[in-house]
């Protein structure tokens, strides 16, 4: 067991600290996935996407409080992501067998669910963007840094200068959007 | 409290049960500040889906360097995986966690690294190496950064061919070896071949990636002056780090 960063620390999107709790908890993963027909190929795969899930529930705000600790939910994550896998590959495998005691099984937040196609383009256009101004939305709408923080962080001269330039980013993005 | 800092408390996270209330309520009066709103919740789905992409590729590759043993087995997803996440590195935002006023110099690093590309292979027949050669450039070029390196480690050695140094440099770079690159791209600059100031470029991008910014400074200003391997970008890049 390591130290647990807290999800404040985790908030800020830092690949390292996700980086941390997959070396922290690749073998006990590894060691509980074994007990299903699974190659040590796809159990890496499942538990690589369970840590990447978390950090978007993270990021996304759906986990905002922790109710156990961080290893419970990534192995949480990771038995849904191992049913779906078996699912999908057609073998027979109860929730019992996958030890679900007592969990909600409908777990909506740990599915995946793909970009729109008007997201998709959000994310094309971006990348157009200034330096500047996909940093400053970048650390608002991903990182969920305040305006104050960003003032701070990027050297604005005051918030109503973060203020400004957000919105002109914005406008920049959406007439990129709508030509 | 006002809208815009409901909004702001809603993307920092600190939104209470009763401020989401009055978020809703005003979303459900006001018709344009909720198709405001949505574009900013797709923005964020947009930037966490592109750093989900990141991620992943970043722990393929940490799986590969921490545990190589339980890589034998690994199939063609591996080199897609590796291929992306050189690609996908360079836009990461991971990079920019780093933040200060300017993108770092690691975030340039980032910007602006790419391997070279392989112009060795299709062109090369050797007699005894001729296997190697052409499968440890067909591994580069895949993304198989990794044993490609270890390829032009050994055919290095067989042949002394100078240039291997280079695209072993390029390699090591790709995986983040920043440091054995660094000593090879200097052994490979003792002489000068035709990679040599293609090879001052690679070194200077491995500085910055070190963070060392002086080293780095001077030797894009070289780069700058003789107008030499990628000059225009040696001057954006100083420009970012303010020289």
């Amino acid at each position: 067991m390591i130290e647990e960063p807290t999800l404040e620390q985790l908030r800020t999107g830092d690949a390292a600290a996700y980086a941390k709790i997959y070396e922290a908890y690749r073998s006990s993963f590894i060691g509980f996935a074994r007990k299903y027909e699974l190659s040590e190929d796809q159990i890496l795969e499942v538990y690589q996407d369970s840590v990447v899930k978390l950090y978007e529930n993270v990021m996304s705000g759906k986990l905002s409080t922790l109710t156990s600790t961080l290893k419970t939910y990534l192995f949480s994550i990771g038995k849904f992501k191992i049913y779906e896998h078996l699912r999908y590959s057609q073998k027979r495998i109860t929730r019992d067998e996958l030890d679900f005691q007592g969990e909600a099984f409908e777990q909506p937040d740990f599915e995946e669910t793909p970009l729109s196609e008007w997201q998709v383009s959000l994310r094309k256009h971006f990348e157009t963007l200034g330096t500047r101004c996909k940093m400053l939305l970048t650390c608002f709408y991903l990182k969920g840094m305040s305006l104050k923080d960003i003032q701070e962080a990027e050297q604005y001269e005051n918030i109503n200068t973060v203020k400004a330039a957000k919105s002109r980013c914005m406008k920049q993005l959406k007439e990129k959007m709508i030509p | 409290m006002n809208r815009e800092e409901l909004v702001e408390r809603y993307f920092t996270g600190r939104l209470s049960e009763d401020e989401a209330r009055q978020l809703n309520d005003a979303l459900q009066k006001d018709a344009a500040f909720a198709e405001e709103f949505e574009l900013e919740k797709d923005l964020q789905a947009a930037l966490i889906d592109k750093d989900k992409t990141a991620l992943k590729s970043k722990l393929v590759s940490l799986e590969a360097e921490k545990f190589p043993k339980d890589q034998k087995s690994s199939n063609l997803k591996w080199w897609r995986y590796a291929a992306a996440a050189i690609l996908i590195i360079g836009l990461s935002l991971f990079g920019a966690l780093f933040m200060g006023d300017q993108s770092t110099p690691e975030e340039l690093y980032a910007a602006n690294f790419e391997p070279y590309r392989n112009i060795i292979a299709p062109v090369v027949r050797g007699e005894n190496t001729e296997g190697l050669l052409e499968k440890s450039f067909a591994l580069y070029e895949r993304g198989d950064y990794n044993q490609a390196e270890q390829d032009f480690s050994t055919l290095y050695e067989a042949t002394g061919d100078r240039y291997l140094l280079f695209y072993r440099g390029n390699a090591l770079l790709a995986l983040g070896r920043t440091e054995e690159a660094i000593t090879i791209f200097k052994s490979h600059q003792e002489t000068q071949d035709n990679f040599y100031y293609k090879s001052r470029w690679y070194l200077a991008l491995a500085y910055l990636k070190m963070d060392k910014k002086s080293e780095a400074v001077s030797i894009l200003e070289e780069i700058v002056t003789n107008n030499s391997y990628n000059a225009d970008k040696a001057e954006d890049l100083l420009k970012e780090l303010e020289y």
